[in-house]
C-alpha cells in the first residue's frame, strides 16, 4: 500500500458475490489494477445480503491479484423497532432523523472497518464507497469525508429521499454515477450542486458458446433469460407471474431460464417451462446469453443494469419494464429491445420478439453497437480519473 | 472457443397460437424504431383487450386452475429436478425453534400468543438439543447434494464436445501438460533475433518464458482473463484480447513474427481458417509464422495428445501446409519434432508387451515424432 493507493469500499466483495453494485466495483477494480493503478479493497466478511453474517474469514486475502482486507460485520439485530422503521420507510411515511440514524446503524455496519478507515486515512489517496444504501458506506464516508467518493447505484426508492442520505451525498468529495438517468435522479433529490459525473463500467466483446450452455443445463428450444438476484425489489415475481400467464394464454413452447441467487417459488405445474439453474459462473453466464432467445429485465429500480449491457454484447434483444428510467433509457437510446408496462404489453412484445428472428437480430446488433461505443473501458477510466482529480482540486 | 450460431431461434415461430400471434404487426426491420413498435403494440393491445386474450391471474390461482386442486404431473429433466431439490433443501435445512407464532382469534388471540410464546421459551432448550443434531444431519445432506450436483455439471461440461476451457483443465482439474520447455525453446529459436514475436492464445505464458530464455522479445495475446492473470503474475507481457479480434485490428502487412501453439486443435474449425487468412493479410513480406502442433502420425502420440481434455482434433501437417500455401504463404515447411526418448520407448514396450517393437514398420508407426513445427513465410 502507498499513499497513491485507491481503496474501494464495497459492502461485499468476491467472485461469488451476486449483485450489480458489487460486480461493477469488482470489474472496475480489476480494470484499474490491470492498467497499473495501485488499488485495494476494504470490505466486510459478508456474502449473504439478507443476514449479513460473516462468511469470509476476516483478514487479508488476494482475489484475482488484488489485496482484499475483510472486516467482520456487526450482526444485524432485526428487532421490532427496526422492522417497524423499515416498514414505515417503504410505505413512504415520515420518519424522524433520529430514527433514520437508528435504522442505518442496523443495516450492516462494521466498526472494525470504520476504525481502520480512521486510522489509515493518510495511507490512501482516496476511498471509493459502493453502494449508497448501507451502513458501511454511511459510517465510512462520515469517517473520512475529505477523501470519499461514492458509486451510489441510486434507485428511485423511498430510502433515497431520507435526510441522512442527503447528508451522505454532500459529505463526499464527488459521486460516480453509472448512467445519465441516475445522475439526473440524484440531482433532483439532493440538489443540482451535487458534484460528480457518469463513470459507469466498461465492457469488452467476449466469445461464448450457447450450445455448451444448452448441453450442460439440459435446456432445449427458445428461452427467455433472467439473470441476477431473484427478489421482489427486482420484480422477479412479476416476471414469473407474467410468464406463467403467457404460457397458459398462448400454449407456446417457450421456457424461462433463471440464473442467480435468491429464492423463487415456481408453481409446480410450470417447472418444466421455468428452469431455475441457480448461481452460474461467468463463463456459463456468457454462454447463457449466447444461447438465449431474448433477455427480460423487469426491475424498475436500476442504476445501470450490467445484465442488459452484457446481453447486448452477445447480440441478444431485451425486454424491460417501462417504469425503469435507466433500462428504458438504454433501450430507447440503442433500439436494442422493447419495453412493457403491464401484462398485455408484455404478452404482445414477447410474442413479437419470439416470432421475428430478423427483428431480434437487428435489435441485438443495435444493442451491441451501443455498448461498444458508449461503454468502453478507456472512456470509463478517463471519467474515473476526472472525478478523482476534480474531487482533489475541490479539497484544496 | 468460437462464437456459435444460435440454435433453432424460430422454434415456436410457425405455430400461430391463439393468444400469441403477432403476424398482423407490420414492421420494418431495417431501420428499427423501438418507440414506433411499442406504440403499435399498445394499439394492438387496445384492439384485442376485449377478446380476453390477456388473462393475468395470480400464480396461486393459475396453479389451482391448471391442476384442479390436485397434484400436477410434470416431467422434467433429472438435472433440473436435482437443482430444484437442492434449493428446496437449502431453504429447509436450517431447523430452529423460532417458528412464527400467531393466533386467529380476535379476543383471545393476544393471550393465546403469550401462552404459546411462554411454552416455546420453556421448550426451547429441549428442542434446540434435538434440532442441533437435525441441523448437523441436514447440513451434511446438503453438502453431499451440492457435491453431486457439481459433479454432474462438471461431467456434463466435460462430455460436451470442446466444452471444457483451458483454464479449468489446466488449473482447476490439475491437468499437467507434458514438459514442453525444450520444444518451446526450439520453436523460439526458429524466429530471427530482433523481431518481436506475438504469441496468439498465449495461455499461462510458457512460450513467452522460453522465448525470453532464448533472448527473443515476445508478448502474448490471450482471451481468458484468468490465464492472462497467471501470465502477468509471472511478469510476462500479455494483452487481454481475443486473438482473432487482435489480428483483425492490426494494419495489413504490419506483423513480423507470430507463434501459435496447437493451432486449430481447439475451438471451432472455422476459427482455424479465419486465423490462417488473417495471418496471411497481417504479416509483412518476409514475416514468419511458427506453429507447434501435435502430429497425428503416431498412435501413441495421439493418445498422449488427447490426455488434454480441451483438445478437439489434430490437424495433419500436410493439411496445415496446404492451408498456409492456399492463404498466400511463400515458403511453408513442416518439420517433425519431439521424438520418443529411449526411456519412453522402453516404457511403452513394456506396456504393449512386444519385443517386436524394437524396430521395423510397427515401431516406426508407433514411435514416429509426436509434434511438428510448421514454419511459414510470407
Amino acid at each position: 500500500m502507498s499513499a497513491e493507493t485507491i481503496a474501494f469500499v464495497p459492502v461485499r466483495y468476491g467472485t461469488q458475490v451476486v449483485g450489480g453494485a458489487e460486480t461493477l466495483t469488482r470489474l472496475l477494480v480489476e480494470e484499474l489494477d490491470a492498467r497499473g493503478w495501485p488499488v485495494e479493497v476494504l470490505t466486510t466478511c459478508a456474502l449473504d445480503p439478507y443476514s449479513w453474517t460473516s462468511y469470509f474469514p476476516a483478514g487479508v486475502e488476494t482475489v484475482h491479484g488484488i489485496t482484499v482486507r475483510r472486516f467482520p460485520t456487526e450482526s444485524r439485530k432485526y428487532t421490532r423497532k427496526v422492522f417497524k422503521t423499515e416498514t414505515e420507510i417503504l410505505a413512504g411515511k415520515r420518519v424522524s432523523r433520529r430514527r433514520q440514524e437508528f435504522w442505518i446503524r442496523s443495516v450492516v455496519t462494521s466498526d472494525a472497518l470504520r476504525r481502520y478507515l480512521g486510522e489509515k486515512r493518510g495511507d490512501y489517496r482516496a476511498f471509493v464507497f459502493a453502494p449508497y444504501l448501507f451502513g458501511t458506506t454511511y459510517q465510512g464516508v462520515l469517517e473520512v469525508p475529505e477523501k470519499s467518493y461514492i458509486i451510489p447505484c441510486l434507485h428511485d426508492e423511498p430510502y433515497a429521499y431520507y435526510a441522512i442520505y442527503k447528508k451522505l451525498m454532500h459529505s463526499a468529495r464527488a459521486l460516480m454515477f453509472n448512467s445519465v438517468p441516475e445522475m439526473e435522479l440524484a440531482r433532483r433529490i439532493y440538489g443540482d450542486d451535487l458534484p460528480g459525473r457518469v463513470v459507469g463500467m466498461g465492457f469488452s466483446p467476449y466469445t461464448a458458446n450457447g450450445e455448451r450452455f444448452r448441453y450442460k443445463y439440459a435446456v432445449d428450444g427458445d428461452f427467455v433469460l433472467y439473470t441476477g438476484r431473484r427478489e421482489i425489489a427486482k420484480n422477479t415475481p412479476l416476471l414469473l407471474r407474467f410468464f406463467c400467464n403467457y404460457l397458459e394464454n398462448t400454449g407456446r413452447e417457450v421456457s424461462l431460464v433463471l440464473t442467480g441467487a435468491g429464492q423463487i417459488e415456481i408453481p409446480f405445474s410450470f417447472r418444466n417451462r421455468v428452469i431455475d439453474v441457480g448461481y452460474v459462473d461467468e463463463r456459463d453466464l456468457r454462454d447463457a446469453y449466447d444461447a438465449a432467445t431474448l433477455i427480460c429485465h423487469p426491475s424498475t429500480k436500476e442504476s445501470f443494469s450490467i445484465m442488459i449491457l452484457e446481453a447486448w454484447l452477445a447480440g441478444l434483444p431485451c425486454l424491460v419494464h417501462a417504469d425503469c428510467a435507466v433500462t428504458r433509457y438504454h433501450v430507447e437510446k440503442s433500439g436494442g429491445g422493447l419495453w412493457f408496462a403491464d401484462y398485455a404489453t408484455f404478452h404482445e412484445a414477447l410474442s413479437l420478439l419470439l416470432d421475428n428472428v430478423e427483428i431480434r437480430e437487428r435489435m441485438g446488433e443495435k444493442g451491441r453497437e451501443y455498448v461498444l461505443s458508449a461503454y468502453s473501458w478507456d472512456e470509463v477510466v478517463r471519467n474515473f480519473t476526472a472525478v478523482l482529480e476534480e474531487g482533489e482540486r475541490s479539497a484544496r | 472457443m468460437g462464437e456459435t450460431e444460435k440454435p433453432a431461434t424460430e422454434g415456436t415461430a410457425g405455430k400461430a397460437p391463439p393468444g400469441g400471434a403477432s403476424a398482423n404487426l407490420a414492421l420494418e426491420v431495417e431501420g428499427i424504431d423501438a418507440d414506433a413498435i411499442v406504440r403499435r403494440i399498445e394499439e394492438r393491445v387496445e384492439e384485442r383487450r376485449a377478446d380476453g386474450v390477456y388473462r393475468d391471474l395470480p400464480l396461486l390461482e393459475l396453479e389451482e386452475e391448471r391442476t384442479g386442486g390436485g397434484e400436477a404431473e410434470v416431467s422434467f429433466d433429472p438435472l433440473h429436478e436435482l437443482i430444484f431439490l437442492n434449493q428446496l433443501a437449502r431453504q429447509y435445512a436450517e431447523v430452529t425453534s423460532h417458528y412464527p407464532i400467531g393466533s386467529r382469534r380476535s379476543l383471545l388471540g393476544p393471550f393465546i400468543k403469550v401462552s404459546k410464546k411462554a411454552m416455546r421459551r420453556f421448550m426451547t432448550p429441549y428442542m434446540d438439543a434435538l434440532f442441533a443434531k437435525q441441523r448437523e444431519f441436514n447440513a451434511q445432506c446438503l453438502r453431499s447434494m451440492e457435491t453431486f450436483l457439481e459433479m454432474i455439471k462438471r461431467e456434463r461440461e466435460r462430455s460436451y464436445h470442446g466444452g471444457l476451457d483451458r483454464y479449468t483443465a489446466w488449473v482447476e482439474l490439475g491437468f499437467a501438460a507434458e514438459d514442453e520447455a525444450e520444444l518451446l525453446r526450439e520453436a523460439a529459436r526458429r524466429f530471427p533475433e530482433g523481431k518481436p514475436i506475438i504469441h496468439l492464445y498465449s495461455g499461462k505464458g510458457d512460450f513467452l518464458a522460453a522465448a525470453a530464455g532464448e533472448d527473443r522479445a515476445a508478448f502474448g495475446v490471450e482471451e481468458d482473463p484468468r490465464l492472462v492473470k497467471i501470465a502477468q503474475d509471472r511478469d510476462l507481457k500479455v494483452l487481454s484480447a481475443r486473438p482473432l479480434d487482435f489480428l483483425e485490428s492490426q494494419p495489413l502487412e504490419s506483423l513480423q513474427a507470430v507463434f501459435v501453439q496447437e493451432l486449430g486443435e481447439r475451438g471451432d474449425s472455422r476459427e482455424l481458417l479465419w486465423l490462417v487468412t488473417a495471418l496471411a493479410d497481417r504479416l509483412e513480406k518476409g514475416g514468419i509464422v511458427v506453429a507447434l502442433n501435435h502430429h497425428p502420425h503416431s498412435v501413441l502420440g495421439v493418445e498422449e495428445a488427447f490426455a488434454d481434455p480441451t483438445l478437439l482434433r489434430l490437424v495433419h501437417p500436410g493439411t496445415m501446409q496446404g492451408l498456409f500455401e492456399r492463404a498466400g504463404f511463400r515458403e511453408v515447411e513442416a518439420i517433425p519434432s519431439a521424438d520418443f526418448s529411449p526411456a519412453e520407448k522402453e516404457e511403452w514396450k513394456e506396456k504393449l508387451g512386444g519385443a517386436a517393437l524394437e524396430s521395423g514398420d510397427l515401431a516406426e508407426l508407433l514411435f514416429s515424432p509426436r509434434r511438428y513445427l510448421l514454419e511459414a513465410r510470407r
